[in-house]
């Protein structure tokens, strides 16, 4: 197995949450995924996110993926 | 889903029993029981099959209904009354292959009890599967030499020698086992891979 590479894109569900007053367990709840997995995803610990997932976060909370995802400089 | 969860869990308590009463048999009757009998606490089994060169004719009527019987390439070596050594080498193929089995068996155990977890597809299962392979492909390769060396050690010093030549015959069936297992613990290769692809997927 390659060795697994750190990455550098950062998520701003926390941020985009606070903004529209919305919780993890009420977005989780619409988007049909688990507040467990939402939430590895809030923590930064996700390492890989489903276009399916990333389309229904940014339909709810009314975003494009990149106010979701950015990419931190080194 | 409930019932399935129980029923799997109860499976997975049923699979680890059966290994683990199997490996407390097969120590208790294949390991312990043998030892004892080299030490001379117990009596054991003091004879051994050997190939000869000259294959004795049965006695008897060899011609009957169209069946005939034939010398047979094998003989029955009897020691009576072995001393510690000749117990020992009497007892050595079948004591390496318990060790071997239970070996396998040890590994087979700790693979059930990688599924509480709910993976069987870890990397430590790749390298159980690996040494399953290994062990029972020296149980057909190495128990045979084992048997083969040891019988000529027994006969070697005895005008029997000549009567029986050394003769090593592996298990084809042990080889091709051996080939099955390692096929699989690179299927578990492959999927532990895919495992850690997916962890962490949202």
């Amino acid at each position: 197995m390659p060795p697994e590479e750190s990455h550098r894109i950062e998520v701003h569900l926390d941020r985009l949450l606070a903004e529209r007053g919305m919780t993890l367990s009420e977005l989780a709840g619409r988007v049909g995924v688990t507040v467990a997995n939402l939430s590895i995803l809030k923590n930064g610990r996700a390492k890989a996110i489903r276009f399916s997932t990333l389309s229904a976060v940014c339909r709810e909370l009314g975003c494009q993926p990149g106010d979701l995802l950015t990419y931190g400089d080194p | 889903m409930e019932n399935q969860t129980r029923w799997s869990r109860l499976n997975d308590h049923l699979l680890e029993g059966a290994l683990g009463v199997a490996l407390l048999l097969v120590g208790l009757f294949d390991l312990l029981l043998p030892l004892l009998g080299v030490a001379g606490l117990l009596p054991m089994e003091t004879t051994r099959l050997v190939h000869i060169d000259t294959p004795a004719p049965p006695p008897g009527i060899m011609d009957a209904d169209g069946m005939t019987l034939r010398a047979a390439s094998t003989a029955e070596l009897a020691l009576t009354d072995p001393g510690l050594p000749e117990r020992l080498l009497l007892a050595l193929p079948g004591l390496t292959g318990t060790v071997l089995l239970v070996v396998v068996l040890g590994l087979l155990l700790r693979m059930a009890r990688s599924l509480r977890s709910g993976d069987v597809f870890i990397p430590g299962n790749v390298w159980r599967l690996h040494t399953i392979a290994l062990a029972v492909l020296l149980i057909g390769l190495a128990v045979p030499l084992v048997e083969a060396v040891s019988t000529d050690l027994l006969v070697g010093a005895t005008p029997l020698h000549s009567m029986v030549p050394f003769h090593y015959e592996f298990s084809t069936g042990h080889v091709f086992l051996a080939l099955l297992v390692s096929a699989a613990a690179e299927a578990f290769r492959h999927g532990s891979r895919l495992r850690a692809d997916t962890e962490g997927l949202v």
